[in-house]
């Protein structure tokens, strides 16, 4: 099975071992991994700011990008009926397979080419649900977690039940449900620095529920509500630990942490 | 005064010119997922604990004497009680139970015009009904008065078994559309509030206190 | 009406720093949020606002065949009706019949649009004393203030500050127990009940076919508000026109469990004209206010189902960001997800700016709205239109910048790397306060993923 791998541009570049990580697993898992590297951005903040023509040029860039080894994008080598797009992010994902179509519908080359395209890119824990099979991953560590639903995973994309069943294959580890579960931590994107006060307000509710969790790790699909969380955890003075859900399963397989 | 008519109608076809008309097709599979039973005695268990969880009271009398024992058991001697016209009319032994041992006004005893005053004193009034549903523990009312039913604290329904309705469905039918008068009304449970605190208070400014007797024919 | 939205900035910093209106409304919307699950247990909530939602689709195409239809049926129910394109236009109608009948004092019931129009302060200034007579309207009128929420006026409000309220402008003793404090109300507003000749009410629904007009409530003011008075008076807005009779079984089935989590509310009243004959109390009038006020404005717009929003406030009680600023800070009388697209729609983008972007996007309301209104993928659409017509500025030029980088991979590189080598200066602070402000910045890794993938150390 061949895959594709897309790695969000702030994973890219301020968390690589997420990305290392869902590389790990995903070939721990018998896939052959192809980094694409022209792919940058998918376009997203311009997209949820009211950008859409600057989105629209990114989203090109990222389709052609994303289906194409070849490093200056030249040959379209993708095969669009055996092989796939995955990421570790619930939120770009959404953007690249829900939102697309809609900002690419009026584009003569693009349209039909990026709701092709969104068939067959996947979210990283839905990929290892739907396409791989769960059973075929299992790990051990011993650790108490809870798990962190983003927005655009549970609502674009439907995901819930996935990540805790994988989390489950791991021996040892406790999965601890967290209070109100899918209300939002308050990231947003560019709402975290457009209205920051609000934004603080909401992580502090989820890291308030987290408490009550006596969870030593949030586990999450999406890196960006992470990033909020642990920089608003950070100034409070917690040291939790937060980690996508591509760590927890790599150090699971190999026994020590990254 | 003008009214702005032909202006709001001539924008709203500016509007919607060109787009499709859309019909929705109207689906016959009912929303519930509980389904309740055909015969009296299913409609009224689910009538009953709607009702009950509402803080109303249902009951099921054999006789118009057990009906105006129940109501009796309820009101102290000293409440004023209004007693609607179709009551009197219809249950005329209930009746003279009931005003036997306890003062109470009738309805033919106000004409069009009334003064309001004169009906905010009753504690209690006993009205009929058109139906109940049981999906919801329903009372579907059309009065001569309105007042009476919707400023008593206690209102006490007699409805016969017939009009028990199973869902919301039997109710929003042509046989309910097409009634006479000014205004038709549901009232489920009491008179309630939650806007201090989400705290729930009942007997705002009607029924506190609800209780529908079926009466066996 | 008074809009402040304008000031969005200002009233949610100020807002979010009430930690006891926080607790309050905390409180009060995750108890409504459960409630409201707990109701659709019985009932298919998917198959129930698909239905509602094909309904109002339907409602709006015909809006005007089902207004002109609802019209001759409102007729011939002896009903007057009057069509008013801005909210001057409707109140000086209301004045115009009050004074008609020397009305003194009126009796009202929840209403938006008599909040959207500011009818009561207008009225006010002519000498008439409209009393609100729903619990949370009352006490949101005693305080001078405006409601917070669309079906939960006075959410902002703890008990102690009730308590305190009706013990200053109505005397009572200092009680905070909300039975003492209703049954206070309700002493104050029989009263005006008995002595009021006019009464104002909304309308949840207008329906064609009967010319009926709904009415949903749960204190019984709503039916003494339209009932104890000589003449009614209903405002509402031209999009509350459903065809049919039989499709309150679809709606009264949304509407109350969206709400208050509640199966049917205590009272529906389905209002058919002034009195008849054989019937001894009821309004002699009845008159009908069809209010445009911007919403003719929409059809045919990609705002279009903003029009299908049955008023439930479901969407308020889920939204963290309402959750967390309250309803006055959106500075409208119609707050939340909700009231961010409508308060841009009906009084013009250029009053409420900021309102589109104050989202997380978290699709919550979306989620349980019992029409299918798309809420965020509208508040995303309205950002669009509100960023394409503003001039050029620093956002613009970031934003243009960014794209540049971003379709040439190697400027890409490149600009990574200079990002995280002046990570820990106190540059790269300053430069993102807004996230810096209120959070930590992650450490920021020497080499990106790409780097270590080229340098074959993935393994």
């Amino acid at each position: 099975m061949r895959v594709y791998l897309f790695v969000p541009c702030y994973i890219d570049q301020l968390f690589p071992n997420v990305a290392v990580s869902t590389l790990k697993i995903l070939e721990h898992l018998g896939c052959e991994v192809i980094f694409p590297e022209n792919q940058t951005c998918c376009g997203q903040p311009a997209y949820n700011t009211g950008y859409f023509e600057e989105a629209k040029l990114m989203a090109m860039h990222e389709v052609k990008s994303l289906i194409s080894s070849a490093s200056d994008n030249a040959r379209i080598d993708f095969d669009f009926k055996n092989d796939y797009v995955v990421g570790p992010s619930g939120s770009c994902v959404a953007m690249l397979r829900n939102f697309y179509p809609g900002l690419l519908a009026n584009d003569p080359m693009f349209s039909k080419l990026s709701a092709e395209f969104g068939k067959r890119v996947f979210e990283f824990s839905e990929f290892i649900n739907r396409i791989i099979g769960v059973e075929r991953f299992s790990g051990k560590l011993e650790a108490t977690v809870s798990f962190h639903d983003s927005c655009h995973s549970l609502r674009e994309l439907g995901i819930k039940e996935g990540p805790r069943n994988i989390l489950k294959r791991i021996e040892g580890l406790k999965l601890v449900e967290l209070p109100y579960a899918e209300v939002c931590c308050g990231f947003g994107g560019t709402f975290s620095v457009k209205f920051p006060e609000i934004s603080a307000s909401m992580a502090d509710e989820k890291l308030k529920n987290l408490e009550q969790t006596g969870a030593e790790i949030l586990v999450s699909g999406d890196t960006s509500c992470l990033m909020h969380l642990q920089g608003r955890a950070r100034r409070n003075g917690s040291p939790r630990r937060f980690a996508h859900i591509a760590e927890i399963m790599a150090e699971s397989i190999i026994g020590e942490r990254a | 005064m003008e009214d702005d008519r032909e202006k709001i109608l001539a924008s709203i076809r500016r509007g919607i010119r060109g787009s499709d008309r859309i019909s929705a097709d109207r689906s016959s599979k009912s929303p519930l997922f509980a389904r309740i039973g055909n015969d009296f005695k299913s409609r009224f268990a689910k009538f009953s604990s709607e009702l009950s969880a509402l803080g109303g009271e249902a009951f099921v009398a054999q006789t118009e004497a057990d009906a105006s024992e129940l109501i009796l058991a309820r009101i102290e001697p000293n409440t004023s009680l209004f007693i609607y016209d179709d009551i009197r009319t219809n249950y005329g032994a209930f009746t003279s139970l009931l005003t036997e041992s306890r003062q109470a006004r009738f309805g033919i005893e106000f004409g069009p015009g009334y003064d309001k005053r004169e009906v905010a004193i009753f504690d209690s009034a006993v009205s009929g009904c058109l139906a109940c549903v049981a999906e919801t523990g329903s009372i579907v009312m059309k009065t001569d008065m309105r007042l009476p039913a919707a400023l008593a604290a206690r209102l006490f329904i007699l409805a016969k078994e017939s009009q028990m309705l199973p869902t919301l469905d039997e109710l929003f039918t042509d046989r309910f559309s097409n009634f006479e008068g000014s205004n038709l009304f549901l009232v489920t449970g009491p008179s309630r509030t939650a806007d201090i605190e989400k705290e729930l208070v009942t007997g705002v400014h009607g029924p506190k206190e609800i209780i529908v007797i079926f009466l066996q024919h | 009406m008074e809009l402040s939205s304008r000031n969005f900035h200002d009233l949610y910093k100020t807002e979010i720093r009430n930690t006891q209106l926080r607790s309050n409304l905390s409180k009060a919307t995750l108890q409504a949020v459960d409630k409201r699950s707990r109701s659709f247990e019985e009932v298919d909530f998917v198959f129930l606002r698909d239905e509602a939602k094909k309904i109002k689709q339907e409602s709006i195409s015909l809006l005007n065949d089902l207004l002109s239809q609802f019209e001759d049926k409102a007729r011939q129910n002896n009903c007057t009706l009057f069509y008013a394109q801005t909210p001057e236009k409707a109140n000086a109608y209301i004045l115009d019949v009050a004074q008609k009948h020397g009305v003194k004092t009126i009796v009202k019931s929840k209403s938006m649009v008599t909040e959207e129009i500011g009818l009561v302060p207008f009225l006010t200034r002519y000498g008439i004393e409209a009393v609100e007579t729903d619990l949370g309207e009352y006490i949101v009128q005693l305080a001078g203030e405006t409601p917070s929420h669309i079906t939960t006026p006075a959410i902002h409000k703890s008990r102690r500050e009730i308590s305190e309220l009706f013990h200053e402008k109505i005397g009572t003793v200092l009680n905070d127990d909300p039975s003492f404090l209703t049954a206070e109300a309700r002493r104050v507003l029989r009263e005006k009940f008995l002595s009021a000749d006019m009464g104002i009410s909304g309308a949840n629904f207008l329906i064609a076919e009967t010319g009926d007009v709904v009415v949903v409530e749960n204190e019984g003011n709503a039916r003494l508000s339209t009932s104890a008075v000589k003449v009614h008076v209903v405002v509402t807005g031209i999009e509350k026109v459903i065809p049919r009779f039989s499709d309150l079984r679809i709606f009264m089935r949304l509407l109350a469990r969206s709400s208050t989590g509640q199966k049917l509310t205590s009272y529906v009243s389905l209002l058919r004209g002034p009195r008849t004959r054989g019937e001894k109390d009821g309004p002699e009038e009845v008159h009908v206010i069809l209010l445009d006020n911007g919403r003719s404005g929409l059809l045919g717009t990609e705002h279009q189902e903003v029009l299908h929003c049955i008023r439930c406030g479901a969407c308020l009680n889920v939204c963290p960001v309402y959750r967390n600023i309250g309803g006055h800070a959106y500075g409208s009388v119609y707050p939340g997800p909700i009231g961010s697209l409508v308060t841009p729609l009906y009084f013009g983008e250029q009053n409420a700016p900021d309102l589109p972007f104050a989202s997380s996007l978290c699709g919550n309301c979306t989620e349980v709205c019992p029409v299918g209104i798309e809420i965020h993928h509208q508040l995303l659409a309205m950002r669009h239109e509100i960023k394409s017509a503003r001039k050029d500025g620093l956002e613009k030029f970031i934003f243009r910048n960014y794209r540049k980088t971003m379709l040439r991979p190697g400027r890409y590189r490149i600009m990574g790397k200079v990002a995280r080598s002046i990570s820990r200066t106190p540059i790269l602070k300053n430069l993102l306060k807004g996230w810096t402000a209120y959070r930590e910045l992650p450490q920021f890794p020497s080499r990106s993923f790409r780097e270590i993938y080229k340098s074959g150390q993935t393994r």
